[in-house]
């Protein structure tokens, strides 16, 4: 089992990722993701478990200020 | 649970049942990561890695599923082989309590 | 064509009866922003992609969220299973006992039956990704409003993590928008040449 530092680089991935080159105006752009590592990857039952096996894509309800919104 | 000789016939089959759930878990926990990776591969076909991690991930999965029809029967109507009677209707099915 | 695995995708197994949740939870089989409309819309669009990427992560996450259309099934079925007649009324559930008695049917909490209304099939792919990306955000957003209403953690599981799948297939409609985009750029393609250019 893979510790904690490595699945903060794997984070990382969701900081920094791609950028988005050659935008034009009235066009809407979601960031590619690519695996840096494959070794970010969850183990598969923490990936059951989490709902994603990509660390940088692991959002849970509550943690992340961004998707908690209650109106 | 110890398996041994005073081991009741309702006791081994509590056992055997754990061993199905326990079982049917890893598979869907690999058929979830599968499923990951199919979708990351849609859109990204030329991620080698990620392609590689795919097929080792059904190779393990085609192991699981080949202990667990032996033991439990058929996970798919159109692919495996039954015993007699029709081992395709058996329960539980998955939307019921018993099921896991 | 599709071949049915006898598993859930994520185990479903509710220990306790509870139909108000049942009624709530019942929006993301019927609703509007349920897993019934998701199917139906992503299995529709993919005819009408125009790359190998977008027909196969649309044929993918349909084929995807008719499992959680089945989950959603079993936690409605499972939370009402063995409820009296008189407590499905208290729960509220009174008209649709009348006539659902204790089967799974789809429609929304407010009680409208499906409707294909709730979905477009545009043939336009930047309109069809565009409402898919909007279709993932307003499921993961009712997930949420469930999450806050349930207490049970038998029931709360399940749903964390349908929604964080929702989150995962917003991700891989962008990056399908995306090579879509780039590869109508490249080509320009007219059904009808436009007037100005005759």
């Amino acid at each position: 089992m893979t510790c904690n530092p490595i699945y903060n680089r794997c984070m990382m991935q969701f900081y920094n990722p791609a950028p988005i080159l050659n935008a034009r105006l009235a066009h809407a752009y979601v960031p590619f993701q690519y695996i840096h590592d494959v070794n970010c990857i969850y183990p598969p039952m923490k990936g059951l478990q989490q709902g994603t096996i990509f660390p940088e894509l692991d959002r849970p309800y509550g943690a992340d200020p961004e998707y908690t919104i209650d109106a | 649970m110890e398996m041994g000789p005073n081991m009741n016939t309702h006791d081994m089959w509590m056992h055997a049942d754990m061993n199905r759930e326990r079982l049917l878990k890893e598979i869907m926990a690999v058929d979830f990561t599968i499923v990951e990776l199919n979708l990351y591969l849609d859109t990204h076909p030329g991620d080698r890695n990620a392609l590689m991690l795919y097929n080792s991930n059904v190779q393990r999965s085609r192991m699981l599923r080949q202990r667990y029809e032996s033991m439990y029967g058929p996970l798919n109507a159109l692919m495996s082989t039954s015993s007699y009677p029709w081992q395709w209707i058996e329960g539980p099915w998955p939307w019921e309590k018993e099921a896991l | 064509m599709w071949v049915y695995e006898k598993k859930l995708q994520y185990p479903v197994k509710i220990k306790t009866c509870n139909p108000k949740m049942a009624k709530y939870i019942i929006s993301q089989y019927g609703g509007p922003d349920g897993e019934l409309a998701a199917s139906l819309r992503y299995l529709s669009q993919r005819f009408s992609m125009p790359t190998n990427e977008a027909k196969a992560i649309l044929n993918d996450i349909g084929t995807e969220e008719l499992a959680h259309l089945e989950i959603i099934g079993s936690m409605v079925y499972q939370l009402t299973k063995g409820v009296s007649a008189e407590q499905m009324e208290l729960a509220g559930l009174g008209a649709y006992y009348t006539d659902h008695d204790h089967a799974v049917y789809p429609l929304s909490a407010s009680g409208t039956p499906f409707t294909a209304a709730y979905i477009q099939s545009k043939g336009d792919p930047i309109a069809d990704l565009h409402e898919d990306l909007a279709a993932e955000q307003k499921a993961r957003a009712t997930y949420e409003n469930l999450i806050n209403l349930a207490d049970d953690p038998d029931v709360i599981e399940p749903l964390r993590f349908l929604r964080a799948r929702e989150i995962v297939h917003f991700q891989r409609f962008g990056e399908a928008l995306r090579l879509v985009q780039d590869k109508l750029e490249e080509k320009k393609h007219f059904v009808k040449k436009p007037d100005f250019m005759q």
